[in-house]
Order: structure tokens, then C-alpha cells, then sequence
């Protein structure tokens, strides 16, 4: 009986051994093979975003960035600088010789960005508002109101009454908004992609660009702070 | 004559089909060996292809990093540039009233006699006027200068909210005005 199936043999241990190595290897190795075939490109398009990232930053000039943002700062500081707002509207009213009868401020905290800032949160800009009111002929009031827009730090004014008195004076009540922007926190991941300046921000940029300085270094606040020295005379 | 009958010649021909399906069974199985030899060889080397490729992309991928961690001050400042530039531009693209110029428009506008007493303006371009003339010709002629189409600066909305007379003949507009 056993020579009758002889032949059979082969054939039969054939089609067992490939069905049990199938069975181990084969298809185990085959979806090994699907999920690095998967995990490959996942991992080829991260490494074209970073290819990327650092084509975009090698193309960046840090003298050019340096420059820019130290501007940038000029015009919109990272804090709230009151003096030096404070500052700029006293030059500009000198400047422009207006009387500066008023000026008021409620800049919540000094704060940096943990604090929360108690200022009129505009939809973009974070801003500290002041109440001003400045008395001179219309000419040089109108001055006032063209210059304190085209100087740094930046300002806006909200709304202006102007009432005309008696003696051809005008006196103008102003509210005003002087923007600061705090210095981002952290800069997210390594993988995050970088966006660059459009073309309409780098002109607006250039606009801004040419405004001049109200505050000069020595014009500025001395800020007195600490103790009196007991000890000097 | 010598003819004989062969009574085992459909033996003979049963046993050579027989013979030859074995045969042909045979070589079938080994050629299914051999071509799952070859798959097996072939899945094996792909696998070890794609460890290889890999491990190539993981080291490119930490070389990258590396880069861009060298180029972080970069990052830093082009993140702060463009946060900045992008919110400036966005404050500066609105719409806004432009004081100086609706100040000299509405004095132009006013003619002898006219006196604007108060003047409001607010960012969006709402504009409040209180002005007071001797007589109702001079006020008509401010509110025909300002309403005029050749007039330099077009409102979207010009609402004469109150005229009064005083006793002494002095006539006062309140105007509320939309550029």
C-alpha cells in the first residue's frame, strides 16, 4: 500500500512545506513589509518638510532679520513701555506746539507676557490706551494728529472731539492707542514648518519703515528705582 | 501466420498515462518549489531593502534636525519678524479716517460765518458736527458744500440729526456723518 502512494510523496511534502513556511514566515514577513513600506513614507515626507524647513532657513540672511527686527521693536515693542510712549506724546506736542493739557493712562500691569494685561485688547494688536487732551490753533492741531500716527512706537488714534473756543483755540480730546507686541514664548517644534513674509507685509513693512523715532535715547525718562544711598551728601 | 492478440496492451496504455501524470505531477512540484523558493528569496531581500532604505531616511531625518537646530536663532527671529509683520498688516489694511484731511475738508467746506463749535471723528469714519450760523442761508450753504458731488470727500451717510434757532437768531446744526 505504501509503494502505491510513493509517488504521491513528493508532491504532497512539497505542497506541505510551502503551506507551513507560508504560514511562519511568508505572511508574517509580508505585512512586516506593508507596515515598513507604510512607516517609509510616512517618514520620506517628513523628511521633504525638513528638507524644506531648512532650504527656507538657509535662505534667510540673519544680518537683514537682525536689522528688521530690531525696527520692528522700535516700532512695535515687546512691552508695554509706558515712559516711552509717554515720551513720544510729549515731544510730539512740543514738536507741533500744542499744549498738552491732559493725559491719562490705565495701563493695567507691567507685565510681561505670564501677566494678564489689563488693556483695550484690539482683534489683533494688544494696545495701552490714553486719554489726551491738547489745546492749540487748528494748524498745529492737526499736526499733532498727522504726526503721533507716523512716528514710533506705533499709534492709533480711536477717536478725536475737537471744539473750537473763543479765543481761536482748539482744544482736542484724543483717545489713543499705543500697540506693543510681547516676544513669542517658544517657537514650536522642530518639525513645524516655517512661514515666510508675503509680499503685501514686506510692503507694508517698507512703509512703516520710513517712520521716524518721536523719542531719541537721550530724550527718554530717567527712571529713578531703588533706595536714596543714606550715605550721600 | 503468426498474429497474436495483445490482452495487456490497454494494461500497457493505462500504465503509460499512468506514468506520465505522475511524472508531469512530479515536475510540477518541484517547479511549485523552485517559484516559492524564489518568492520567498525575493520577499527576504525586499525586506532587507526596506531596513536598509530605512534606516537611511532616519539618519537624513536626524541630520536634518541637527541643521535646523543650528539655524534656531534664524527660526527664532523670522517667527518673531513675521508674527509682527503680519499683525501690522493687518492693523494698517483697514479702512480708516484720515483726521487732518476731513479737519481741512470740513473747515473748506464751512463757509463765512459758519463756526463748527464741536467736531468728532471716530477711527471708522463717524463724524459729529455741531455748528451754529448767524443766519438759515449759511447753514444751508454748509449742508449744500458738503452734500455737493464735487465735494472732495463723499460720505455714505449724512443725517442732519437736529436744527435749532435760538432766540438770538443763531441757527445750530447737529450732523452725523459717514465717510
Amino acid at each position: 500500500m505504501i509503494t502505491k502512494y510513493k509517488s504521491y510523496l513528493i508532491p504532497i511534502l512539497v505542497v506541505l512545506i510551502i503551506f507551513v513556511s507560508s504560514l511562519v514566515f511568508l505572511k508574517p514577513k509580508i505585512i512586516d513589509l506593508i507596515e515598513i513600506q507604510k512607516k517609509n513614507s510616512e517618514e520620506r515626507k517628513k523628511l521633504a518638510q525638513l528638507s524644506q524647513k531648512v532650504a527656507a532657513l538657509e535662505g534667510l540672511d540673519i544680518n537683514e532679520l537682525t536689522a528688521k527686527s530690531d525696527l520692528l521693536l522700535k516700532i512695535l515693542p515687546a512691552e508695554k513701555d509706558i515712559p516711552n510712549f509717554l515720551t513720544a506724546l510729549k515731544i510730539i506736542s512740543q514738536q507741533t506746539n500744542v499744549t498738552l493739557k491732559s493725559l491719562k493712562t490705565d495701563p493695567g500691569a507691567i507685565s510681561t507676557v505670564s501677566a494678564k494685561p489689563k488693556t483695550k485688547e484690539q482683534k489683533g494688536l494688544p494696545s495701552v490706551p490714553f486719554d489726551l487732551i491738547v489745546r492749540g490753533e487748528n494748524d498745529m492741531i492737526k499736526d499733532f494728529l498727522q504726526k503721533v500716527e507716523n512716528v514710533m512706537p506705533l499709534m492709533r488714534i480711536e477717536i478725536v472731539s475737537l471744539s473750537n473756543r473763543e479765543d481761536n483755540f482748539v482744544e482736542a480730546s484724543l483717545i489713543l492707542n499705543a500697540y506693543f507686541q510681547p516676544l513669542p514664548q517658544n517657537i514650536g517644534p522642530l518639525e513645524q514648518s516655517i512661514s515666510l513674509v508675503t509680499q503685501e507685509e514686506e510692503n507694508t513693512y517698507q512703509t512703516l519703515s520710513g517712520l521716524e523715532p518721536a523719542a531719541t535715547e537721550s530724550s527718554l525718562l530717567e527712571v529713578v528705582s531703588g533706595r536714596e544711598n543714606p550715605f550721600s551728601f | 501466420m503468426n498474429s497474436g492478440i495483445d490482452f495487456l496492451k490497454a494494461q500497457k496504455s493505462a500504465e503509460s498515462y499512468k506514468a506520465k501524470a505522475f511524472w508531469l505531477l512530479r515536475i510540477g512540484s518541484i517547479v511549485l518549489l523552485i517559484a516559492y523558493c524564489v518568492l520567498v528569496s525575493v520577499t527576504f531581500s525586499y525586506w532587507i531593502y526596506l531596513g536598509t532604505e530605512s534606516k537611511n531616511i532616519t539618519k537624513q531625518i536626524e541630520a536634518k534636525k541637527q541643521r535646523i537646530e543650528e539655524l534656531r536663532k534664524v527660526e527664532l527671529l523670522q517667527v518673531m519678524l513675521k508674527g509682527r509683520q503680519t499683525l501690522l498688516h493687518e492693523l494698517l489694511s483697514k479702512k480708516r479716517a484720515n483726521y487732518p484731511q476731513i479737519i481741512t475738508y470740513l473747515k473748506d467746506s464751512s463757509p463765512a460765518g459758519f463756526t463748527i463749535r464741536t467736531l468728532e471723528i471716530s477711527e471708522e469714519g463717524e463724524i459729529k458736527i455741531t455748528g451754529s450760523a448767524p443766519d438759515v442761508q449759511i447753514a444751508s450753504k454748509f449742508l449744500d458744500n458738503l452734500t455737493s458731488p464735487n465735494s472732495e470727500v463723499s460720505f455714505e451717510k449724512a443725517i442732519l440729526s437736529s436744527a435749532t434757532r435760538s432766540i438770538d437768531g443763531v441757527y445750530t446744526l447737529n450732523l452725523l456723518l459717514r465717510i
